[in-house]
């Protein structure tokens, strides 16, 4: 569904944030985009939705150049940015003004969305809190039925309940032929979710597995003790003892704990690597 | 590329219409300012287009202007780049709204008015005067001008995010300066030192200056502004 060959890109020339990227994604599933701030998410993410063109390499979604921005690729992507807009209408008149945009525009499920995150249809989106407004085009995103979606932060501004209706609303509607990315810091927020994970750092991508292949590979720990580094891929001290990653040597069935794995990436890059090229080869 | 990529005539007109209802209250607001002022200026607004030219170029510039706004918008940039239709019917419709939209929008306003403008001299004055002759080929002369001309501003709006009409006017204005001077140059190298033949030539060069600035220069424009429209980026 995503092919990305060689890309570089760079705000000025002279300092490039991805340099020779190489990323492939196939349809189906919920993708987690992680990463620290500066790495390059947002980047990414606009890449793929051709807001900004590739410096040198390729990029092509669902077989087509996106920053062509044709109608039939489109009308198959849709990106909630962080920064949101919306328009001075009301939720009918918004449906009225852009559902025809999209071939495949469900009625229903948006009305089931809608009911969901328990929105008003008749209040104009202008006067929406910044959590509705963001339910709002969750909510119709969903409603299109593309088979790319890209979501920057869609967690952000929303409330505890909002979350969870977010989640469910996600799962209920992901199929095989749906690709989810989802862009977040908030990574307790989709722990559940998503079946894979990205990780950007400095504008490469040091980690793309999913979360079957992390729970094959690493186990999540709780110890009493303080563990040696040389014994665990990482460890945090926590109230209750000391998270620990190790190798799941003796196929034990743990919990995927998102900010440890990212941390524990984050801080031993080569050994990890190392450990899931392993597996591949 | 298929043709649904490029140019759907239906995606085009949605793409209008929404455009228009979006704007239906600064629309609305801008014909009432325009009524207003007609109807506070001392000329008679009948057989008279001059007022009707006044309007057509001011507030045509002025929407012109701004016809780019949602792009220089980093947040409202991702509704207009991400909206399944294809750059030339953004384009079509941009150019649409302000060139021939809104010249006769403003005629139909006018005409109007001047049709009142005939009852109205009838009945408190009897004065027998003529509406606006909206056949008049001077009128159609002008209103082609104006979209013309709007083609300049349509590209400045693409290319400046802020004081749009003020940098298009300078802009200009230098190219000018500096055709004029470059002009002048080469004709005093070719001519020198006889100056005798060269009225005939000057005038022959006005010519083609008048042809490529009145025929080549909107279309320049136009594809200029389209190219732009591909290539933004939401940096």
């Amino acid at each position: 569904m995503i092919e990305i060959n060689e890309l570089s890109f760079g705000y000025a020339n002279s300092d490039k944030l991805f340099k020779n990227m190489q990323l492939a994604m196939e349809k189906g599933g919920i993708c987690g985009l992680l990463g620290k701030n500066g790495s390059g998410k947002t980047t990414l993410l606009k890449v793929i939705a051709g807001l900004i063109f590739p410096r040198e390499g390729s990029c092509r979604v669902l077989g087509k150049v996106p920053s062509r921005r044709q109608p039939s690729f489109l009308e198959e992507i849709y990106f909630l940015p962080e920064d949101l807009f919306v328009p001075a209408l009301t939720v009918d008149n918004y449906v009225e003004f852009y559902a025809s945009f999209y071939p495949r525009f469900d009625h229903v499920l948006l009305s089931s969305c809608l009911n969901e995150f328990d929105l008003p249809r008749d209040k104009l989106l202008t006067n929406f809190s910044h959590g509705q407004k963001k339910k709002f085009l969750i909510a119709f995103g969903l409603a299109t039925n593309c088979r790319l979606f890209i979501l920057d932060e869609p967690t952000n501004g929303l409330d505890i309940p909002s979350k969870a209706q977010f989640r469910k609303l996600l799962a209920s509607i992901a199929t095989d032929e749906k690709l989810f990315i989802i862009s977040t810091h908030q990574v307790h927020d989709v722990e559940n979710l998503i079946d894979s994970i990205l990780i950007l750092d400095e504008g490469k991508i040091i980690f793309h597995q999913s979360l079957l292949e992390v729970a094959k590979q690493l186990a999540f720990v709780q110890q009493q003790t303080e563990p040696d580094l040389s014994a665990c891929f990482y460890y945090e001290k926590q109230l209750s003892g000391y998270a620990t990653v190790i190798t799941n040597s003796n196929d034990q069935d743990t919990h995927v704990d998102l900010e440890i794995l990212f941390n524990a990436i984050l801080s031993n890059k080569t050994k990890m690597q190392k450990l899931f090229n392993e597996v591949k080869s | 590329m298929n043709a649904h990529d490029t140019l759907n005539l239906k995606r085009l007109s949605h793409l209008i219409i929404n455009d228009l209802r979006l704007q239906a209250k600064t629309i609305l607001i801008a014909a009432a300012a325009i009524i207003i002022f007609i109807m506070l200026m001392p000329f008679r607004v009948t057989d008279d287009s001059s007022a009707y030219f006044n309007i057509l170029y001011v507030g045509g510039f002025i929407f012109t202007s701004v016809a780019f706004s949602d792009l220089h918008n980093r947040s409202k940039a991702h509704l207009f780049l991400m909206l399944p239709c294809s750059n030339l019917e953004r384009f079509l419709s941009k150019w649409f709204l302000t060139s021939v939209g809104f010249a006769m929008g403003a005629l139909i306003i006018y005409y109007i008015l001047s049709v009142i403008g005939v009852a109205f001299y009838l009945v408190m004055f009897k004065w027998h005067v003529n509406a606006l002759n909206i056949f008049d080929p001077d009128l159609w002369n002008g209103i082609v001008q104006y979209i013309i001309l709007q083609s300049i501003i349509l590209l400045g709006a693409i290319i400046f995010k802020k004081q749009v009409l003020i940098k298009t006017a300078l802009v200009i204005s230098c190219f000018f300066l500096v055709l004029g001077l470059f002009s002048l140059l080469i004709a005093s190298i070719v001519f020198y030192p006889d100056y005798s033949q060269s009225e005939f030539s000057i005038q022959a060069t006005l010519r083609g200056g008048h042809f490529i600035f009145w025929v080549m220069l909107a279309p320049l424009c136009w594809y200029i502004t389209y190219l732009r429209i591909t290539l933004y980026e939401l940096i």
